[in-house]
């Protein structure tokens, strides 16, 4: 028996997973994150569910949405996935924010706010599809946009807007939304979580860490937000069925896209459906480029506020042109 | 439009550029259909129906839109309020 051995091996135990993390971790906004993971959780497992019931066909798909929505558990299911969509990405965007006003995307942690904004284009994605395949008159809508826009792409447009195209799109769009999106939302996740737990939490603006908690309390937290949020959410689901219009009907556009998607639309009622892509790209591009913009250390720089209010003023856009699309009346765009 | 939150707009915008039908398998597929007039004219019904559930549907997503974004507004408005530094603290005795 080499005595040696034995003493320089590490023994796990569950306390080694409850190391000490800043006492701010309790703070809702340091919790977003995983709140919204959980949320991410809670959409596979009823995403997984409603497929039993789901058939990915253009003759099939509307039918048996409409089938399931004819129970009330099925309606409660099916409202309940397209609340915690919905949540998930409000939260995102909420998650977003904190790591903006607290310039969490400066020094070691620039890699990790690139994962961060790869699962954020992901979700957005996915509560596109999303929309897509339950293929009524606002899924189909939503995909002759998507054709659209894949047809402007040069060189890989055509061959991606032929794949997209034709009598299997249900299936392809179904097979995207639930397997390639979700499976590239968690090879993307691992380095977001193993980034951040190398980083540590990131600190307070202005504020040195000096208390610290247990791990275990900031989970805590995570799950009782997460328990009052989604149980809101599964609330609001019962109250408030999410529709599934008739349809699909060519030839004419009649629906608005999800509600966060609806800043799009403004500019697709401005400038054309051309255009519908542009306010996407150039905030990815942005968020890219902001910590190369704001790199410095110190939270009290010009940069830090031009770059913090110039983002509040942004939002602020944005949130006045959903409203303004939300009581405007629908127009069409498409096939002119 | 943008002053009048409580015009609520259930039309169907403007009018459709293109000819209305039932998006089916054999449309995508490029397959011609025939169909007797009796089975037009029931479409026709049917349509009329669809497009009367779908522009009720869209204005009755008005009222839970505005609030949605107010909500949206006011969290980050909280967030500002919460995490955004104040004024630099004055360092004083060196410490």
């Amino acid at each position: 028996m080499d005595n040696n051995e034995d003493t320089t091996e590490k023994k796990w135990s569950m306390k080694d997973f409850n190391y000490p993390v800043p006492a701010h971790a309790k703070q809702f906004g340091y919790a977003v994150g995983g709140v919204t993971f959980v949320g991410f959780i809670l959409l596979i497992i009823t995403g997984i569910v409603m497929t039993f019931f789901f058939t990915p066909t253009v003759n099939k798909a509307h039918d048996s949405v409409l089938e399931l929505s004819s129970t009330s558990w099925g309606l409660w299911l099916r409202s309940f996935h397209r609340w915690l969509a919905e949540t998930v990405i409000f939260l995102i965007i909420l998650h977003l924010t904190r790591i903006i006003f607290t310039g969490s995307y400066r020094g070691s942690r620039k890699s990790n706010w690139f994962f961060g904004i790869g699962l954020m284009i992901i979700a957005f994605a996915s509560l596109f599809t999303g929309t897509v395949v339950k293929w009524d008159q606002e899924g189909y809508e939503a995909y002759r946009h998507l054709v659209e826009q894949v047809d402007l792409l040069p060189i890989i447009g055509a061959p991606i807007s032929a794949s997209i195209q034709g009598a299997t799109v249900v299936m392809r769009m179904f097979v995207t939304h639930t397997l390639v999106l979700p499976l590239l939302f968690l090879l993307l996740l691992i380095p977001h979580l193993v980034l951040m737990k190398l980083n540590g939490l990131s600190p307070l603006p202005g504020k040195k860490v000096t208390k610290e908690i247990k791990l275990s309390i900031h989970i805590r937290r995570i799950f009782g937000w997460s328990f009052v949020i989604y149980g809101f959410i599964s609330y609001l689901a019962m109250q408030f069925p999410t529709v599934l219009y008739p349809g699909p009907y060519t030839g004419v556009e009649m629906t608005k896209p999800p509600w966060i998607l609806l800043v799009t639309y403004q500019f697709e009622n401005w400038f054309g459906v051309r255009y519908l892509s542009v306010v996407p790209l150039l905030m990815i591009v942005g968020l890219i480029l902001l910590p190369y913009i704001d790199s410095k250390k110190d939270d009290y720089s010009i940069t830090r506020k031009i770059v913090v209010w110039s983002y509040i003023v942004i939002m602020a856009i944005f949130i006045t042109m959903i409203i303004n699309i939300a009581i405007s009346p629908p127009v069409q765009h498409l096939g002119g | 439009m943008f002053f009048s939150p409580f015009v609520i707009m259930a039309q169907g915008g403007d009018e459709p550029k293109e000819k209305v039908e039932k998006v089916t398998e054999k449309m995508l597929t490029n397959q011609e259909q025939t169909q007797s007039d009796s089975l037009v004219q029931t479409e026709d019904k049917q349509i009329k129906k669809d497009f009367a559930e779908i522009n009720k549907a869209v204005g009755n997503r008005t009222v839970p839109t505005v609030i949605k974004a107010l909500s949206l507004a006011a969290l980050i408005a909280g967030l500002a309020f919460l995490y955004l530094p104040k004024k630099r603290k004055e360092v004083s005795n060196g410490q």
